[in-house]
């Protein structure tokens, strides 16, 4: 996938009352693979919609979202899961990790579908976040900072031509923020892949190729 | 277990499902035996004669005090014949063909001679499973087969031999003898050697082929069709309902114990009719007991699945655990069903085995052929719904 096109896409929530001056509800937007882009709003913008909208999981809209032309209203339960696993990774704002499952289990879980890294580059991924000695805990038992680092690790089990990441450091200090933006940029870089990170004012000290209101 | 299994828990409170199972297990070792009991005791109450195939009853009308005297005839008329065989359940009748002639039979053996007159009948011979090559007449030799009643066996065997001093002579000996027999009629005569092809339990009656009973009807009979006071029917189903209310709406009478045999037989499918209609409201029950079991498991695992999916899992793979461990449970009960078929089947057969000579049990392979069915068809029921929920959780 080279690039995502938004072209006029509404949250129906915001049809009565649709945001002004937003870049990208209501707007044409492209994302483009290889570049990154940050997306900033204060709480009830809809940064988690929009994630949801390019990750297939909401389709209440009303505009277009094409992946390289295609709508993507036609792609059906096999071409969104095709989508999640090849060509968008995505970290959810709230995880969604399994609780009775260790943080490498929740990583396995997902690379059981990709194949994409070995145990021991995800081992050697959780190490470097900081969270190795978590790695045989379960999820329910971590901190949320340790979930997110988790989760990230999880996401990066697949190839990818987009990463999404929905608020990736709420729940991170400044240095293991660090950690995360170097192992992304290091894993992104790899695949030639596109950034898109959503924030609420906290984000990763990086060089965004733009960074857009919502 | 795998990682998806744990998440899913599939395999974890597999106490609720026994309900289910043990539900299953009743429901299909009822409708299985029922079907099994019906199909070993069967033969007992509508057992095939050694000549007569299964579904064919004889059917005449009764003798009256009036007969005497020639009011209410016992003959068929040929409109009664018609309605018979215009009947939704019959597949074909035939009418026994009286001879018009006298026969005298005598029979020698040493110096004993034993004379008689007799009387020949005739059906159809596709009312008869009889070898073709027996059963028509030997021209060279003049040789007639002929088919007897076993009852005349057993006459002589316990009553005549026994009480005149006479040797007992059995199936085979008796089917060695020959009979000479004189046909006279129409200022003809002729003799011709009879020969037993064959006893019958049920057709009370001496036969001999329809081709020679035609021939010989012509030849010393002078032509006349005789009356015809005797019907075989072969009919769909000797046991049915239909049958009988026709039979008594037209006051006909059956001969030997095919009515017997055959309110025996209905009465054996109407309570194998009823238990395995409860045999399949359990497995109803017990089937919609699993269903409800499995979406209650999908419901509380339905955010795991939303999750799931949203990782990249198809739907058809998170179904799966559920699908398999529906067709497990089934699996399960059905080779249990089965092995309380069998229990069952080994109480019941000794009894029968040692109450009907001669009797063989049927075969064990479509009862177990029909709990596989069941099975199959209740899988992929499941199978379908548990898809259909889980798709409307994407």
């Amino acid at each position: 996938m080279e690039k995502i096109s938004l072209q006029q896409v509404l949250p129906a929530v915001f049809a009565d009352n649709p945001p002004t001056g937003s870049e990208v509800w209501l707007a044409d937007t492209v994302f483009e693979k290889g570049r990154s882009y940050l997306i900033e709003a204060s709480s009830g913008l809809g940064k988690t919609t929009l994630c949801s909208f390019l990750y297939g999981w909401r389709t209440d809209y009303s505009g277009t979202i094409r992946f390289d032309g295609r709508d993507v209203c036609g792609l059906g339960t096999t071409g969104w899961t095709g989508v999640r696993r090849r060509e968008i990774a995505i970290l959810f704002q709230d995880m969604k990790l399994f609780g009775e499952l260790t943080a490498l289990e929740n990583a396995m879980l997902k690379n059981s579908l990709t194949g994409f890294k070995s145990e021991g580059q995800i081992t050697k991924m959780l190490e470097r976040l900081g969270i190795g000695d978590k790695a045989h805990s379960p999820a329910s038992i971590m901190s949320a900072g340790q979930q997110q680092r988790a989760a990230f690790v999880r996401s990066l089990c697949q190839p990818f031509d987009f990463i999404v990441l929905d608020e990736p450091v709420s729940h991170l200090d400044e240095n293991n923020s660090a950690l995360m933006r170097d192992l992304l940029l290091e894993e992104a870089s790899a695949r030639g892949a596109g950034i898109v990170v959503t924030s609420i004012g906290k984000h990763f000290d990086m060089d965004y190729d733009k960074i857009l209101r919502l | 277990m795998s990682t998806l299994g744990k998440v899913l828990n599939s395999n974890k409170g597999l106490w609720r499902f026994a309900g289910f199972t043990i539900a299953n297990i009743a429901g299909l070792a009822v409708i299985l035996g029922a079907f099994q009991l019906y199909r070993d005791a069967s033969p007992i109450l509508s057992g095939p004669d050694s000549f007569m195939r299964n579904d064919y009853v004889i059917v005449s009308k009764k003798v009256g005090a009036l007969s005497v005297l020639g009011v209410g005839s016992t003959e068929f008329r040929p409109g009664e014949l018609r309605e018979i065989e215009s009947q939704p359940f019959m597949i074909g009748a035939g009418p026994f063909t009286p001879a018009a002639y006298s026969i005298t039979g005598s029979v020698s053996a040493g110096d004993m001679c034993m004379s008689t007159y007799m009387f020949f009948e005739s059906v159809p011979d596709r009312f008869l499973d009889v070898k073709s090559d027996i059963w028509k007449l030997d021209t060279v030799n003049n040789v007639i087969p002929i088919i007897i009643p076993r009852n005349y066996l057993n006459l002589y065997n316990y009553g005549f031999s026994r009480s005149q001093g006479l040797p007992q002579v059995s199936e085979e000996l008796f089917g060695a003898l020959t009979v000479d027999l004189r046909l006279s009629g129409n200022g003809r005569r002729g003799n011709f050697t009879g020969k037993i092809a064959g006893f019958s339990d049920r057709l009370n009656t001496i036969l001999v082929p329809q081709e020679f009973m035609e021939w010989s009807n012509s030849y010393f009979g002078g032509g006349d069709t005789p009356a015809v006071s005797r019907v075989i029917m072969e009919v769909t189903d000797a046991g049915s309902d239909d049958l009988a209310r026709f039979l008594a709406s037209k006051g006909y009478e059956t001969e030997g114990e095919n009515a017997g045999r055959g309110s025996g037989a209905y009465f054996l499918r109407i309570i194998t009719a009823i238990v395995i209609t409860v045999g399949l409201i359990i497995t109803l029950l017990a089937f919609f007991l699993l269903i409800l079991s499995i979406f209650l498991l999908l419901q509380k695992n339905s955010a795991k699945l939303r999750d799931l999916m949203l990782l990249g899992f198809s739907p058809g793979q998170v179904a799966a655990p559920y699908i398999r461990l529906s067709a497990m449970l089934s699996g399960g009960a059905l080779v249990i069903a089965l092995l309380a078929v069998g229990i069952l089947r080994g109480a019941y057969l000794p009894v029968f085995i040692r109450f009907t000579p001669g009797y063989a049990p049927a075969g064990f392979w479509p009862t177990a052929l029909l709990a596989v069915a069941f099975t199959l068809i209740s899988t992929a029921v499941t199978t379908v719904l548990i898809r259909r929920k889980v798709a409307r959780l994407w």
